[in-house]
């Protein structure tokens, strides 16, 4: 989780770091959360040690 | 509050949520301003709050990537069986390095040949991995995207054994969910919190296993589904579970590499009711297993945290009907953090939320 604030990062910067964030402004906050886009295991999965070519 | 043009969820608090009304209202960005500019706030956060508005409701595409067309499939000439229930699935695939990444976790339901069947095709080309289901609906994962891989597997297993299509699901959390019989119950954290292993010992104090990392929710009904996956332990937990478990060393184990090494695989026990494939879940638990003696705290709350572990990863459906029901389910539900090192203490406050 990132923590945004304002003062530290221009909004430009802070729009596209949007997916997962959380915005400090003066008097509120708000997160934005992004689903994933395809169902996924966790990453622990067998490795690609056995792909041709790797 | 949920922005269907982007699938995306927002957590606001009353201030932030009252500026969302007025942009709502608003007509412009200077209208926008103008509202604003009553409560003294700086130009910057009320250009922030705007962009940030003004982008969530901006249309954007939430497609799996790495769906393809059907392409030309080399001959597949090896299969493997599972049977779960009255469901019979025949894997095709080329060779057995390339089953081997996707079949640890069902290997326990191999069965025989069968006639009425339904088909995976599996392989390894030049470019990544292949998968083709029942319907034709393919996909292709650069060799570096295995989890997608194998998390698009356990989904289509998950669709075969309740004769389901991605439309029917809500979503899939990534979350351990075990239950009683009558009701479920999800743990939530993000990965080595130690929610598998908790799910391990959970099941082997009496409760069902009723899915681990991926916990997938019907549309219709917002129960949890049953997937008879093995659960995936990791070597640094195989003392706490392996008192448990008979014949522990045999059971099937996969190298990943040097800083996870090995994981063993164990597979679900049989449901008290064995006829009942999907519970209601009324309690979300975040865990939190500390490698430090800490004393076992559970507490209400948590939301914000959940919220953020359960919605950034998992997949959930880009639709308003399923969103508005997800909110709804969000709802009724109990938030709680579990923070434990000693797991009879962490098993005992689990029992706690069943009574």
């Amino acid at each position: 989780m990132k923590k945004v604030n304002n003062n530290q990062i221009t909004r430009k910067e802070a729009l596209q770091k949007m997916g997962k964030y959380a915005a400090a402004t003066a008097i509120g906050t708000f997160v934005i959360l992004n689903p994933q886009k395809a169902q996924a295991q966790s990453a622990e999965g067998a490795g690609a040690a056995g792909f041709p070519g790797t | 509050m949920y922005f269907s043009a982007s699938n995306t969820y927002l957590v606001l608090d009353d201030i932030t949520y009252r500026y969302f009304k007025t942009y709502a209202l608003t007509a412009s960005q200077n209208d926008f301003n103008i509202e604003l500019a009553k409560d003294n706030n700086t130009q910057s956060t009320n250009n922030l709050l705007y962009d940030t508005f003004h982008n969530l409701s901006k249309p954007t595409r939430t497609l799996d990537p790495y769906r393809c067309n059907p392409c030309n499939e080399d001959l597949l000439n090896h299969v493997f069986y599972l049977q779960y229930k009255q469901q019979n699935i025949a894997i095709n695939y080329d060779t057995q390095s390339t089953l081997d990444i996707v079949i640890h976790k069902f290997r326990h339901l191999q069965s025989q040949r069968v006639m009425q069947q339904t088909d995976l095709n599996i392989q390894t080309k030049t470019e990544g991995y292949y998968l083709k289901n029942e319907e034709g609906l393919a996909w292709k994962w650069s060799p570096d995207a295995i989890h997608l891989l194998q998390g698009k597997f356990s989904f289509e297993i998950l669709n075969a054994i309740h004769q389901k299509k991605e439309q029917d699901w809500l979503g899939t959390f990534h979350a351990s969910t075990i239950g009683n019989g009558e009701e479920a119950l999800m743990l939530v954290g993000n990965s080595g919190s130690g929610k598998s292993t908790l799910a391990t010992l959970l099941m082997y104090a009496g409760y069902d296993l009723v899915a681990d990392d991926m916990s997938a929710m019907l549309a219709n009904n917002n129960h949890i589904a049953v997937l008879p996956a093995a659960i995936s332990v990791k070597e640094k937990a195989y003392n706490t579970v392996a008192p448990f478990i008979k014949n522990f060393e045999d059971l099937p184990t996969q190298y990943i590499n040097t800083i996870k090494g090995n994981v063993k695989y164990v597979p679900p026990l049989p449901l008290k009711n064995p006829n009942r494939l999907s519970y209601t879940c009324k309690n979300l638990v975040l865990v939190r297993y500390s490698k430090t003696p800490i004393a076992t705290q559970l507490k209400q709350g948590g939301e914000k945290t959940i919220l953020e572990e359960l919605i950034t990863e998992s997949w959930l459906a880009h639709n308003e009907v399923d969103a508005q029901s997800f909110l709804d389910w969000l709802g009724t539900v109990n938030f709680y953090e579990l923070n434990y090192h000693y797991n009879k203490e962490a098993i005992a406050a689990i029992d706690s939320l069943f009574k």
